[in-house]
């Protein structure tokens, strides 16, 4: 079934490869490919490389929880990006993304020059043998200037009592104003919506997930009738025109992992859960493919 | 240069322990590892602070509470139907777990009668000749109790649990897994794995109220105890199948205890209160003498872990075990004392600091940081004091899942002994995230954390135990694969090619034997 699914996938692939070299294709400086990553070690983190086309791009470096998450070996990995025209880093051509949703904790400098938010990157969900390639040291690349380095982090604080006590207060200060504006939301309730987005290929909304925890707040305090999730599929289009399509079940397994999460977290009572998806695949256009890769949970009075 | 392991000791070990059988006197006069043993039911009253011998030195444990009267205690008393206590595999001397020292012994103490040994789990199968050795080989031979779980899972959180992926037997040496009464075929679907008890010990630095959801974990929702309604760190069993320590009394008093009904809420409390005020560490090193004394290392011995607050501890303001610089050197030390002083301090920084890359494994290099990444030990073991991780911690660095779990063990005991262990043949369903380094198709000894969530990225994932008391209750890992703390750091240097020297190996080892 597998198979079956990447044949599906593949004539896809062929139909809107037409439609790509009609003229839909990404901006200049938009750049989208699948590719193997590959690690350069360097004397303080690693860095994060992708060859595509002959040139190496540099993706990012080694971060630490709350940063950019860097791909697996053993994977392929999707890239989507801007080309900057920053100094090689690594030996690569730096690419990054501002999309907001994607922007992660600034990760550090090379040579004294700030590395840029990273490119999206989904890690392949099939293991793929061929992506191994680990470059080691070279004084060339020993120009990383890493916020966290590889091993423990900076001297933190020490939970003193007064900066335990420090900390209660800041966060009873915060549940007051939190209690405060929930004050404020009085009938006639509005709906809410709330978005969660997805790596390619992925049911895992990891960076977003704490949003379902708002909209169960939000529904405990509306007393909502009803939450409706409703997720989807995409696909990327690859600077090489190439409409690189989810799979096609990708949104049925959103739409059930976030019931299950909500049902975990616990439905208000009296509220219903709906949840749908649909599988018509949302064509990429190299800029914005990211935001299709989706799902939508919405909280009705 | 110096060096204080005794690569021989723990041979020498086992061959004092076959000679028990001579006699408890003689055991007393002539083993320097003779330990108390605590019998179900025995009554009596267990000290404020209370001192036992072990191979490497002394174990500490602490009341913090003050003394506790043993006569009527749920804990210690047979409040099930086969003889056990909660105190029988999970003995002071033992640092509140269980020591194949501990397991062999009672063995020949008892001629194989000692409630340990119930069928129920301390057998390879219910269905065995309870007298015959061979039926509780692998209690006998790895410390290892059978786990029965139920397949498919049971609901989470009230949520219906769907599984993934399909799970074969291939290998069954005990036999349990295709038993008709009891296998996985069985009118109750049941799938047999074998694991080590677990420390009973410093619990609040693996059983706290954490957060609703944890996206290290993949986007999770974590359990609720349902006596709080809170969610929790799920850091008690190997397998997080419990959320907290009261449900975990329910559980073990039905499972292991063979209790008629379910546990008396009094009797709950009174477990989970004594679990909250026991602490367990080594006090003593036969070589580098005392361990916890005013001025001394502020993580070693039970009354620091009692002093101490839970939390992250790979900084370099509050390092996990804080340091040991006072070792480098101190006043008064005999030389030998000195150099192994010396060698713990060390190991401690190569635990804390030395750089390598961790590869391959699920739940740490697929939870933001890459495949491989290029960090220490003390970013993965991270918590405070016990070096187990402050999130919730399973992990699958390769103890039980093919190619890297140990077929067998190199204990003097299961020496010739081949295969032991069940294999059984994970196929993941083609919509479901496959594992992330061995895919969709895994053969493993203990599926681990996927037989209670039933996802495939989790097969073969535990949940990392705390490093403390380690002296006192070898063997290590949930499956009993790693004989002695040596054993523990060359599988760790095999399996991520970290290039240790010897050196470091064998500072290494002296740090975890003292902590």
């Amino acid at each position: 079934m597998i198979r079956n699914n990447n044949v599906l996938r593949l004539a896809t692939l062929a139909a809107f490869a037409s439609l790509a070299a009609q003229g839909e294709v990404a901006q200049e400086r938009n750049i989208s490919f699948v590719a193997c990553p590959i690690i350069q070690d360097t004397n303080t983190v690693p860095c994060w490389l992708a060859e595509y086309e002959g040139k190496l791009y540099f993706l990012g470096i080694q971060t630490d929880a709350g940063g950019w998450p860097p791909p697996w070996q053993g994977h392929k990995v999707l890239v989507e990006g801007q080309v900057t025209d920053n100094p090689l880093v690594c030996g690569g051509i730096v690419l990054k993304s501002d999309v907001e949703a994607y922007v992660r904790r600034p990760s550090g400098s090379s040579a004294g020059v700030a590395l840029p938010n990273p490119p999206i990157t989904s890690v392949m969900r099939e293991l793929d043998a061929s992506c191994r390639t680990f470059l080691p040291e070279q004084d060339k690349y020993n120009t990383i200037e890493a916020r966290r380095g590889p091993g423990p982090s900076p001297a933190q604080p020490p939970r003193t009592p007064e900066a335990i006590a420090a900390a209660n207060a800041a966060r009873a200060e915060r549940e007051a104003a939190e209690a405060a504006e929930w004050a404020k939301i009085v009938p006639p309730y509005e709906p809410r919506e709330y978005e969660m987005l997805y790596e390619f290929d992925s049911e895992l909304a990891v960076f977003t997930v704490g949003q379902l925890q708002d909209a169960l707040e939000y529904a405990a305090h509306i007393k909502a009738s009803k939450i409706e999730v409703t997720s989807y599929r995409a696909a990327s289009l690859l600077s090489n025109g190439v409409q690189f399509a989810e799979a096609d079940f990708i949104a049925r397994r959103r739409a059930k992992e976030l019931e299950t999460s909500l049902r975990m977290l616990g439905l208000p009572e009296g509220t219903s859960l709906d949840v749908k998806w649909e599988d018509t695949l949302q064509r990429g256009n190299g800029v914005d493919d990211w935001s299709r890769r989706r799902a939508r949970v919405r909280v009705v009075p | 240069m110096a060096r204080f392991n005794k690569p021989n000791s723990t041979r020498l070990l086992y061959g004092a322990i076959a000679c028990a059988v001579l006699g408890s006197a003689a055991l007393q006069a002539e083993d320097p590892d003779a330990r108390e043993w605590i019998r179900a039911g025995r009554g009596g009253v267990l000290g404020e602070e209370l001192a036992y011998n072990n191979a490497l030195g002394k174990m500490g444990v602490l009341n913090a509470n003050g003394p506790v009267d043993m006569t009527g205690h749920p804990f210690f008393e047979p409040i099930g139907t086969n003889g056990r206590a909660c105190v029988t595999c999970h003995q002071p001397s033992d640092a509140m777990g269980l020591s194949l020292t501990s397991i062999r012994r009672q063995w020949e103490a008892t001629n194989g009668k000692d409630p340990m040994f119930a069928m129920v789990d301390g057998a390879n199968c219910p269905n065995l000749a309870p007298e015959d050795a061979s039926s509780h080989s692998l209690l006998l031979n790895r410390g290892l109790f059978r786990v029965g779980l139920p397949w498919p899972p049971k609901p989470r959180n009230g949520v219906p649990v769907e599984p993934e992926f399909e799970i074969e037997v291939v290998r069954d040496p005990a036999g349990c897994n295709t038993s008709a009464e009891y296998g996985l075929n069985s009118p109750n679907p049941t799938v047999s794995v074998y694991r080590r008890p677990r420390v009973a010990a410093n619990t609040k630095y693996v059983s706290y109220p954490g957060n609703a959801l944890n996206a290290k974990r993949l986007a999770m929702v974590t359990d609720r105890d349902p006596f709080t309604n809170r969610y929790m760190s799920m850091n008690i069993m190997s397998d997080a199948r419990e959320a907290s320590l009261r449900t975990q009394a329910i559980s073990a008093a039905r499972d292991h205890l063979q209790i008629e009904g379910t546990l008396a809420p009094e009797m709950m409390e009174k477990i989970v209160a004594f679990e909250e005020q026991v602490y367990a560490a080594q006090v003593e090193s036969h070589v580098g003498g005392a361990l916890a004394y005013k001025g001394g290392p502020e993580a070693l011995g039970p009354r620091n872990l009692e002093k101490s607050e839970r939390g992250l501890g790979d900084n370099f303001g509050v390092p996990l075990f804080r340091n040991f610089d006072m070792w480098k050197p101190a006043p008064g030390e005999t030389e030998e004392q000195r150099a192994f002083r010396e060698s713990v301090a060390r190991g401690h920084e190569v635990f804390f600091i030395r750089v390598f890359y961790v590869g391959d494994t699920a739940h740490i290099n697929t939870v933001g940081l890459g495949n491989p990444m290029k960090r220490t030990c003390a970013t993965c073991h991270n918590s405070a004091m016990v070096g187990t991780d402050l999130s919730a911690g399973w992990v699958d660095v390769g103890t039980t899942n093919m190619p890297f779990a140990r077929q067998n063990v190199p204990n003097p005991f299961a020496q010739g002994i081949q295969h032991e262990l069940p294999l059984f043949k994970i196929t993941c369903n083609e919509e479901a995230r496959p594992h992330p380094f061995l895919g969709r198709v895994i053969y493993t000894q203990d599926p681990g954390r996927a037989l209670i969530s039933g996802k495939c990225y989790d097969v073969g994932s535990i949940v990392m135990g705390q490093f403390r008391g380690l002296a006192a209750r070898a063997p290590y890992f949930s499956n009993g694969s790693a004989s002695t703390i040596r054993d523990l750091v060359d599988f760790y240097d095999r399996r991520f090619n970290i290039g240790y020297t010897e050196q470091e190996k064998v500072d290494l080892t002296n740090f975890l034997s003292v902590l």
